[in-house]
């Protein structure tokens, strides 16, 4: 399978932002795509050579390196190349524009050995690029940067460009892995009627280029029998939100498992014989930051074959006493994890099983699963069940979450215990519902939003993104929506972040999952996530997020920066109808407040 | 496949200017000796090696044998080896058994690597200008260029060689001809390309395997650089021109 036609259908994609013409043209692809290929040219289209969860290297050529290799390849010099990326801006056209124009100077070309080496096939473009990103040692730059700069030489114009983009990770195609499932439920069911097959597939095996060649190789029947597997993450249930204790109890059917809400890592435990995996709630392998998780798990759960579920919280050395999450961040940073797990260790607070020996528990109701987990594990000080209670009262359910409050955990989450309770990997429902304590306020509920769009500021912020174009996720359209403009609550570090993390991710047009009215000073790709919190949700015509509801779109007055959320991806964030149903509360809240004081 | 030579420096800056070139290479011995090279994977060089059963001081192969190597582990092992150090490969059920003999005896099992034998390319070109000199005056050459800029012009004005650089500073450039003393021969016409400096610097190696290199280049036309090998054996690099 030649690369020129991946390239040849990049190019049309990123000219479409219709997800119905998107879907239809990948499509379209599936089918011209031998079926050995299918995983690799998924992985392509996602921007990457394998899912995050492998711990693989990622290809390390940065913008200095890629430069040398689109010079070395066009025969043009460097500081030629970095001109044309000033005034192109996107380092992928600057290849294809000095591909057009350049002489080639393969050496091929003088020794008559270029029928040996022909077009780029798609096999041969792969594997060169894993020769990249597992490059490593003395002199492994050099290498990274010859076999590119080899593959550049080989490329059309319009390949070189999508190579290009490949590698600095900003392909622009505008598809999200929802897209990815509608087409392959189109391509190998016929219709989207296939779709939620597909779907369940990669909830419980969330490894999209896998789910593709099963259901290139095998068919879609075949997915029907996928169960989670030790060593692939699934993709975590999600839980609803509610302030009102009354009203969650109510919807979760009366009676309830209560779990404590840790302000921890939310973590996915995998044993598969010796092997320990822990993935975290954005399915990142992150085994090495816990060593101390992994012995604890070897040690005190029965078993060689399962998958549980859990929240990596850290303690206090001296006391024990719960730490807030942030504390967990100088595991991600310290370069010697020993000196971390000493100086910052670590409690597991266990609350659900997924999988056991061999067996999908993820159909079974709660309180099965719950039984199961009580079953292997040997509780200890440093990995136990979450502190829970079965109630169907709401003035326990209340008691409860003050408790929780006040031994340091975030709120609890309530837990329906009925005999459809099943687990709903990658879905939010009704089934878990979280009550946290910042909905005791007016939206003093934190929201996660993502960013879209940055502002110059002015003044002492001059020449600097001081302000933030935010957007909440709307799972339905699959686009990210406009909510805010935040441009308060930074600190100088977060501010002196905020530019290079910006710098990394902007564009000169919008992204074509961004809906917005608003234009930022630049356009960023929808990859960060940060925490706001506003005083409340108002109508706005600016934003549109919501817009369908005929009123305008809906906003957050004066929005706050909290905390950057790296362990979130932008389909984690808020979604539309949560802000909807905040504002609806609030809303109610309001009327609710007028009659009393009418009375 | 069996061979020992007498000095192991010689055959590891043969490996090591390979290893400037390619991660990886492959070997083929056959009765008559060994070959090896292929082209850079950013496809501006490409290294032909052939080095003459005759060199080496004993040399066992089959009709044709081909192996693969990963150069950072050889040269690894190759990185203390001394003027009279004796080296012997020797391949042996997917492994390469390399040992050296000086002051000590080490020795070293290198796991083979599974390689796509590389297809010797034809090559017939005509060259406009060559010179012939001493390794050494190459490298100086070299060295006086290196740092000044990334691409190096290579003409031929009147028999003699011109090798310029053109950098932020200014232009440098070394002038040779055989009145001058430098070159040991030269012949051709008036000739002109451009190359990457880098390209050329990573053959100064062959310094400790070969004392007599020759240049062949046109205008428009790869670099041949021959770095002569005792028995007849030669080290050849070609380097494409750059277009500027």
């Amino acid at each position: 399978m030649e690369f020129k036609l991946i390239a040849e259908y990049f190019d049309r994609l990123e000219k479409i932002s219709s997800r119905l013409q998107l879907t239809s043209l990948l499509s379209d692809l599936f089918h011209k795509t031998d079926p050995s290929l299918m995983d690799k040219v998924v992985y392509l289209i996602q921007g990457r050579l394998w899912p995050d969860f492998t711990g693989m290297p990622e290809l390390g050529l940065g913008e200095k390196f890629l430069i040398k290799a689109i010079s070395m390849a066009s025969g043009v010099k460097e500081e030629e190349v970095e001109k044309t990326y000033k005034s192109v801006g996107d380092l992928g056209e600057v290849a294809m524009r000095l591909k057009s124009s350049s002489k080639t100077s393969s050496i091929l070309t003088f020794l008559g050995g270029s029928q040996t080496f022909g077009s780029l096939d798609v096999l041969e473009v792969y594997n060169e690029l894993v020769k990249i990103a597992e490059s490593s040692g003395e002199g492994s730059r050099d290498i990274k940067i010859r076999i590119f700069a080899g593959l550049l030489k080989k490329a059309s114009p319009l390949e070189a460009k999508y190579l290009v983009r490949f590698v600095e990770g900003r392909l622009r195609l505008g598809i999200g892995d929802a897209t990815v499932l509608d087409a392959l439920a189109l391509t190998f069911g016929g219709s989207s009627d296939y779709r939620p097959i597909v779907e369940r597939a990669y909830n419980l095996r969330a490894d999209l280029g896998e789910i593709a060649r099963v259901i290139a190789k095998e068919g879609i029947e075949k997915l029907k029998s996928v169960i989670p597997t030790p060593g692939i993450p699934i993709r975590p249930m999600l839980a609803e939100r509610l302030s009102d204790p009354a009203e969650i109890l109510d919807k979760v059917g009366g009676k309830a498992l209560v779990d404590y809400k840790y302000d921890g890592e939310r973590a996915q435990i995998h044993r598969n014989k010796d092997k320990v995996f822990i993935f975290s709630r954005r399915m990142e392998n992150i085994t090495d930051q816990y060593v101390d998780v992994v012995e604890y798990v070897t040690r005190y759960l029965k078993g060689d074959d399962f998958i549980v579920e859990g929240e990596i919280v850290p303690v206090d050395p001296e006391s024990g006493e719960m730490r807030p999450f942030q504390e967990l961040m100088h595991r991600r940073r310290k370069n010697d994890i020993h000196e971390a797990i000493r100086e910052y260790p670590v409690n597991l607070y266990l609350f659900d099983l997924i999988y056991y020996g061999g067996k999908d528990y993820t159909v079974e109701p709660l309180p099965a699963r719950r039984q199961k987990l009580e079953e292997i594990i040997a509780e200890n000080d440093k990995v136990k069940i979450a502190e829970h209670m079965l109630t169907d009262s709401v003035d326990k359910l209340t008691e409860y979450f003050h408790q929780a409050i006040s031994e340091g955990a975030e709120g609890v989450m309530v837990k329906s215990v009925g005999p459809n309770s099943v687990y709903q990997a990658g879905s939010r429902g009704w089934l878990w519902i979280k009550l946290k304590k910042d909905y005791q306020s007016e939206m003093a509920d934190t929201v996660d939003l993502v960013i879209v769009g940055a502002f110059y500021g002015k003044g002492k912020r001059g020449g600097k993104f001081s302000s933030l174009l935010m957007a909440a996720y709307n799972p339905d359209k699959d686009v990210f929506e406009t909510v805010c403009k935040v441009a308060s609550g930074f600190s100088d570090q977060e501010l002196d972040e905020m530019q290079s993390k910006i710098s990394e991710l902007k564009r000169s047009e919008r992204h074509p999952r961004v809906v917005s009215e608003m234009v930022p000073d630049v356009w960023v790709t929808p990859a960060l996530v940060a925490e706001i919190i506003g005083a409340e949700i108002t109508i706005s015509p600016l934003h549109t997020c919501c817009r369908e509801t005929g009123k305008g779109g809906l906003s957050i007055r004066f929005p706050r920066f909290i905390r950057w959320r790296p362990d979130k991806s932008p389909e984690d964030a808020t979604t539309t109808k949560e802000i909807m149903e905040m504002y609806s509360k609030q809303y109610k809240k309001v009327e609710e407040k007028q009659i009393d004081e009418n009375i | 496949m069996k061979f020992k030579a007498v000095d192991a420096v010689s055959i590891a800056s043969i490996l090591r200017t390979v290893g400037e070139f390619m991660p990886e290479v492959t070997l083929v011995s056959t009765k008559e000796g060994l070959r090896l090279g292929g082209v850079d994977p950013s496809r501006v060089a490409y290294v032909d090696i052939v080095i003459p059963s005759l060199y080496f001081q004993e040399f066992e192969s089959g009709e044709r044998e081909v192996i693969g190597i990963k150069l950072e582990d050889v040269i690894n092992a190759l990185k203390n080896v001394k003027k009279n150090d004796g080296l012997t490969f020797f391949t042996n059920e997917g492994k390469l058994e390399l040992t050296i003999e000086g002051d000590f005896e080490r020795s070293f099992i290198i796991p083979l690597v599974e390689l796509e034998e590389p297809k010797n390319p034809g090559i017939n070109l005509q060259f406009a200008f060559k010179a012939k000199m001493l390794t050494s005056t190459f490298n100086e050459t070299l060295d006086i260029l290196s740092d000044m800029g990334e691409s190096v012009v290579i003409s031929s004005e009147d028999g003699k060689l011109i090798i310029s650089v053109e950098g932020d500073v200014g232009v440098s450039r070394v002038e040779l001809s055989e009145a001058a003393g430098n070159l040991i021969e030269a012949s051709g016409t008036n000739a002109s390309s451009v190359y990457g400096l880098d390209y050329l610097l990573k053959t100064t190696k062959m310094r400790n395997s070969s004392d007599v290199v020759e240049l062949m280049f046109g205008t428009q036309l790869p670099l041949k650089l021959r770095f002569q090998l005792p028995q007849e054996g030669y080290g050849d690099v070609y380097i494409a021109p750059r277009a500027e």
